[in-house]
């Protein structure tokens, strides 16, 4: 494999990489495993011919360890991530008016619906 | 997105309904609590992204006593920097027919807010609709309603009280229920027994529905697949909800379910 081919490599490895550690951190993290593996794939294919051909493998390493991270973020928000609603006082106060608020249009409504009944009846 | 799953959950859970309007409610008591998930799937990956809650209540006015029937759906708290949602929409209803005498709706989606009520005015067949988005001034109007008219939340309940037992399969009935302002018809065909897994609670066997819609303009976006399954015990749970949409599919998969009675 040539010096271009292996460059190759490690670039599409550290895009695959980045997007991982990128997607690790948001809530769609179980997402993050994806382009982190493709990362690591491309990182040990640009590691073993670079050392093959006593190329650097500084970056290729770069590219491995930053896949590991974001699998390893990944993982681990999964597995001691709950998933959690936040009460809100807003929210609970919100829903807490709108019932006081329904009673009265409702006692609206049937004094509104007992008039016309009154109504009916003369 | 969220957005669409949750409509999708709203309308998935608002399904059948018309000739068994006078059908009485023997299943759904005061007291009662649902809670979903409501997962979206990405690159074939499901991913939770909120909670639905469905919780009934007993409301006392001068001379009655209604059912008070309250969705919610809140984002995870994960999810809340991205795109906050917190929705109410709650129904109150007559606690044997589960005909509604007042629906509100408050939805606050990734700071979107809007407000819509009805006001069922059944002895004149209207319903009195008062809308408001963003905090403007209300806007009012009158929609004509026949007798057995629901709303999004009622129709909810209703579905699961309807008699499944004396269904043929490929039988569909049609209900009329008011979203956004306007009449809508649901259609529900019904397919027969399914045994699903559920949570915790093991294998039950459901009765399966499918959902479309008639003449709905906003819903008629929302193409694809579309199933219901709703435990065949004395309980009617909706148990899980699924949906092809044209971005992927969703579902909404009952989490816990607790009876205060």
């Amino acid at each position: 494999m040539n010096k271009i081919t292996i460059k190759l490599f490690s670039i599409l490895g550290i895009i695959g990489a980045i997007l991982g550690l990128v997607f690790s951190f948001l809530p769609i993290s179980n997402l993050a495993i994806f382009p982190a593996i493709t990362g690591f794939v491309f990182g040990v294919i640009a590691y073993y011919f670079s050392k093959k051909n006593e190329y650097s493998i500084r970056f290729s390493r770069v590219v491995i360890l930053i896949s590991l991270i974001a699998v390893l973020i990944s993982f681990g928000k999964q597995l001691f991530t709950e998933n959690k609603v936040i009460e809100e006082i807003e929210t609970i106060e919100r829903d807490a008016q709108s019932e006081e608020d329904a009673v009265k249009e409702l006692e609206e409504l049937e004094e509104l619906e007992e008039l016309e009944d009154l109504e009916e009846l003369e | 997105m969220i957005q669409r799953i949750l409509l999708i959950s709203i309308f998935f859970l608002s399904t059948s309904f018309t000739n068994s309007s006078s059908q009485a409610n023997k299943y759904i008591k005061s007291g009662e609590r649902l809670v979903f998930i409501a997962s979206f799937k990405m690159s074939g990956v499901m991913t939770d992204i909120a909670e639905i809650k469905m919780e009934t209540s007993t409301v006392k006015t001068k001379t009655r006593e209604l059912l008070r029937l309250k969705c919610t759906a809140t984002t995870y708290a994960s999810w809340d920097d991205f795109f906050k949602v917190r929705d109410l929409y709650e129904s109150y209803v007559n606690p044997t027919t589960l005909m509604p005498s007042l629906f509100k709706r408050s939805i606050d989606e990734g700071g979107y807010k809007k407000q819509i009520k009805y006001l069922f005015k059944r002895k004149s067949g209207i319903a009195a609709a008062t809308y408001n988005r963003k905090g403007s001034n209300n806007v009012k109007t009158e929609i004509q309603i026949e007798d057995n008219t629901l709303d999004i939340v009622s129709t909810i309940y209703k579905t699961r009280v309807l008699d499944y037992e004396n269904m043929h399969i490929g039988q569909t009935i049609s209900i009329d229920l008011i979203i956004d302002r306007k009449i809508q018809t649901a259609q529900i065909k019904y397919l027969g027994k399914e045994t699903i897994k559920i949570a915790k609670y093991g294998s039950k066997e459901c009765y399966k529905l499918s959902v479309g819609f008639i003449a709905a303009k906003e819903l008629k976006k929302i193409k694809g697949n579309k199933f219901i399954w709703i435990t065949a015990d004395n309980n009617r749970l909706p148990a899980l909800i699924k949906a092809t949409i044209p971005v992927g599919s969703a579902q909404l998969r009952l989490s816990n379910f607790t009876n205060n009675l």
